[in-house]
């Protein structure tokens, strides 16, 4: 499988680094981290990535507002949803605005597994 | 020159013949009248002429007349009536000629008398048409002996009234013929429509009093076993009962609750047959599974009535047919069930034949038992018939299997036909088309037809159940049906979180780790339906096992679209249930290389712990035990330090015990200190880590 390249959107400094460290020791990918929606969005202007796993309760540009932008640059991005809470209405507006994945936190490797497999999948 | 007196005295002769000849006019007319009151009486034109032939004969007296009327068929002419009859051939050439010289024309354009010179003889003749406003109907002719001069214009005016009356007279009398075969041809409409009308409510009475008498039936069916479903389980309610009573209570509200099932199923069958909504699933099946899997269960019917059951080959056989098992299976349980109802002793069997001459399989299902009376053969096939109603009360059942049956095999390409002798037996046989099937699919004997398919035998025994690991997230809005999964997983040894509706099962699903998610189709807030699709959509991996009460293949397709693996039907049939978990939860304690990753991560941590906090205690009995040189006891420590430490992660520790117990089984124990240091080295490895 092609290295996967992967951007982690999180304004929470642990929870980013819980994740890049999961994703480079088992799945061997490339990371690239940023810490709030507006850098997404801007690191999204000049490429794509395989992966972004976005955070959606960020200050300034929440996930949600940045999902839209990244979509409307790159509408086939993989984009999964990482979130503090599993609310429905959440999932129902994530999936709604074309999101590919959504995962709560705390999450296992199991999860981030999925979101993967779901990736390449669809790829 | 005449004198004046002369002239006078022809005068008054002459007012005088006239007078008489209005008297005889009026006559005339009144008799015609009296002729033409009668022509809606059947009389035929020929009679009606000859009478006015008559009538002005008496008036005019001419010595010859005729009628023609205008054939409609060829707008021809010709002659109807004539006088006198035996001059009609002079009559007709008359006609002939006054047609070539063209009076005959004249008089048609005319609506009075032409007086003309006769063309065949030196009489006068008077032509009148017979018309009315609407057409030309015939032609009349007169000859008289009078000169041309002779005929007085008066008598030929009253002629053209009476000619007119005649013609408005024909055109009434027709109007009157055609109004009279309307009529008829309505009344034999109106008596035919009545009858067509009549037949049909009949037929509609009938297939009313059917539908009435069935649903009488079936409510009487379902009242009566509904009647001890709750008036069991009030009793059960009042809680003044024993352990006996109890379990009497439940196994008649199961056993009728059984039954109602059985009952709505076939209801349900027969209308989704009636309305065509049957889906087949034609597929390969192996003819002796299929054969032995009834037979496993009949035979236990039998035996506990001590009935006899047996499958007899005819081979050759085809190993393999095309049809639909489900279907056709529940055709040969029907059928042996009915024939092990029926019969007290004695046996039931299945015969089994290939015809080659229809290419068609042939199920006899014989029984010794009652048989069924020639008079109500016919009607067995019936829905709610059974051959006595009495034998409702004596033998239960709904009575409508026989026709599912026979529906049934009907569509499976053949049919079912009952012979039957009263008080010896019955012989229901029912045909099947198996498909194409090639010479070498044929077995010629039993060895090779047992033989054909390795299957998997699943006992329809009660087992004991092997206990389950995992977690299981049911998602139902009945607290009910909550409650029985969750016993019913529970007894398993299966963890179980419940959610009310598709909004929880969505919320619990992503923050909790399971195994598996059995969904309710049909919840509020978010149906199943649609917390599948969510779940799917976002990634979710853990199987859904859809439950639903609609098990139309059209449900079942919907719930597979929406990202389902599989499907419960409600209610639950406890095998069913038994087989979707047993497939996606892993057995417990054992196959731990099967479970999934989550449980895994999980529980792995409390038991690595587990087995951490044990290692102290385990290693203070194998210093016992080397100190002691108890050397079968420190063998039986290793074997089991050998089979744990590399599941929980210390591969190198299992080793060195491995090499331990090993040297130790060869008697050798010279190497057991060397291998204890290895041994031990590796144990501090894992006490540090």
């Amino acid at each position: 499988m092609a290295t996967l390249d992967v951007m982690i959107v999180d304004d929470d400094v642990a929870s980013r680094d819980l994740l890049s460290g999961m994703l480079r020791t088992q799945f061997q990918a490339k990371i690239t981290s940023v810490a709030d929606g507006v850098d997404a969005m801007r690191m999204c202007r000049d490429k794509s990535f395989s992966i972004i796993f976005l955070d959606i309760e960020m200050p300034r540009t929440d996930g949600f507002e940045a999902l839209k932008v990244i979509k409307s640059l790159h509408p086939n991005q993989f984009v999964a949803m990482v979130s503090g809470h599993s609310s429905l209405d959440y999932v129902k507006k994530a999936m709604g605005m074309g999101a590919n994945g959504f995962i709560v936190k705390p999450f296992s490797t199991s999860r981030v597994q999925a979101v993967i497999d779901k990736y390449t999948a669809e790829k | 020159m005449q004198p004046e007196s002369e002239k006078i005295e022809l005068r008054i002769a002459y007012l005088e013949e006239l007078k008489q000849w209005v008297f005889n006019a009026f006559e005339v007319g009144q008799n015609l009248n009296e002729v033409f009151s009668h022509v809606k009486a059947d009389k035929s034109d020929v009679e009606i002429f000859d009478a006015v032939i008559e009538q002005l004969e008496q008036l005019y007296g001419f010595s010859k007349m005729a009628f023609m009327l205008v054939d409609e068929k060829d707008n021809d002419f010709s002659l109807i009536a004539c006088k006198p009859n035996v001059m009609q051939d002079q009559i007709q050439a008359e006609i002939d000629g006054q047609i070539k010289c063209g009076n005959f024309a004249w008089a048609l354009s005319q609506t009075k008398a032409c007086v003309v010179h006769s063309s065949t003889m030196p009489t006068t003749s008077v032509l009148h048409v017979l018309s009315t406003k609407s057409r030309v109907r015939g032609m009349f002719m007169g000859v008289t002996e009078k000169k041309i001069d002779d005929v007085n214009d008066s008598m030929m005016s009253f002629l053209t009234m009476l000619l007119l009356g005649i013609a408005n007279t024909l055109e009434s009398r027709e109007l009157y013929r055609y109004v009279n075969e309307q009529n008829a041809n309505l009344e034999k409409l109106v008596t035919s429509r009545t009858k067509e009308l009549e037949e049909a409510r009949v037929e509609a009475e009938n297939a009313s009093k059917v539908k009435s008498t069935f649903l009488a039936n079936m409510s009487h069916e379902i009242r009566t076993p509904m009647t001890s479903v709750i008036g069991y389980a009030e009793w059960l309610e009042s809680g003044s009962i024993d352990e006996s009573e109890r379990q009497e209570a439940t196994g008649a509200i199961l056993r009728t609750g059984r039954h109602l099932l059985k009952i709505i199923n076939e209801i349900l069958d027969i209308s989704k047959i009636e309305s065509q909504k049957i889906d087949l699933e034609i597929m390969a099946v192996p003819l002796h599974n299929m054969l032995e899997e009834s037979a496993r269960l009949l035979s236990a019917q039998a035996l506990a009535k001590g009935l006899k059951f047996e499958i007899k080959h005819s081979f050759p056989l085809p190993k393999i047919i095309m049809t639909d098992p489900t279907r056709l299976k529940q055709i040969l349980l029907n059928l042996c069930s009915n024939a092990i109802k029926f019969t007290d002793e004695g046996e039931v069997s299945i015969d089994v034949v290939y015809e080659a001459a229809s290419g068609k399989i042939k199920f006899s299902v014989n029984d010794s038992g009652i048989g069924i009376p020639a008079e109500s053969i016919d009607s067995i096939f019936e829905s709610f018939t059974q051959a006595d109603s009495s034998t409702t009360r004596l033998y239960g059942g709904t009575g409508l299997g026989l026709n599912i049956s026979k529906r049934l095999a009907e569509m499976l390409g053949g049919t079912i036909e009952v012979s039957s002798v009263l008080g010896e037996g019955s012989c229901f046989a029912v045909t099947i088309d198996p498909g194409e099937s090639s010479g070498d699919d044929f077995a010629e004997n039993y060895a090779a037809f047992s033989k054909t398919i390795a299957v998997q035998q699943e006992s329809s025994d009660p087992v004991k159940l092997a206990r389950l690991s995992g977690k299981v997230l049911v998602a139902d809005d009945n607290s009910d049906n909550q409650r029985l999964v969750g016993f019913h997983l529970g007894k398993r040894g299966i963890k179980v979180v419940m959610a009310d509706n598709g909004q929880q099962a969505v919320e619990h699903a992503l923050v909790d780790d399971f195994n598996l998610v059995l969904m309710d189709m049909q919840m509020p807030v978010v149906d199943g339906l649609e917390a599948t699709e969510l779940l799917c959509s976002s990634g979710y991996s853990a199987p859904i096992v859809a439950l639903t009460a609609n098990a139309s293949k059209e449900d079942m397709d919907k719930c597979l679209a929406a990202g389902c693996v599989d499907f419960l039907t409600k209610p639950f049939d406890k095998r069913r249930m038994n087989q979707v978990l047993e497939k996606y939860l892993p057995l417990a304690g054992v196959n731990e290389s099967e479970q999934s990753i989550e449980t895994l991560d999980k529980e792995f941590e409390a038991l690595t712990e587990k087995f951490l906090l044990s290692l102290p205690e385990k290693k203070l009995n194998i210093e016992v035990a080397l100190a002691s040189q108890n050397w079968s006891e420190l063998k039986s420590l290793m074997h089991q330090l050998k089979g744990t430490s590399g599941g929980y992660g210390f591969p190198d520790l299992g080793d060195a015990a491995a090499k331990v117990e090993s040297l130790l089984k060869s008697q050798d124990t010279d190497g057991v200190d060397k291998l204890m240091k290895d041994f031990n080295e590796e144990f501090q490895k894992v006490v540090i880590s």
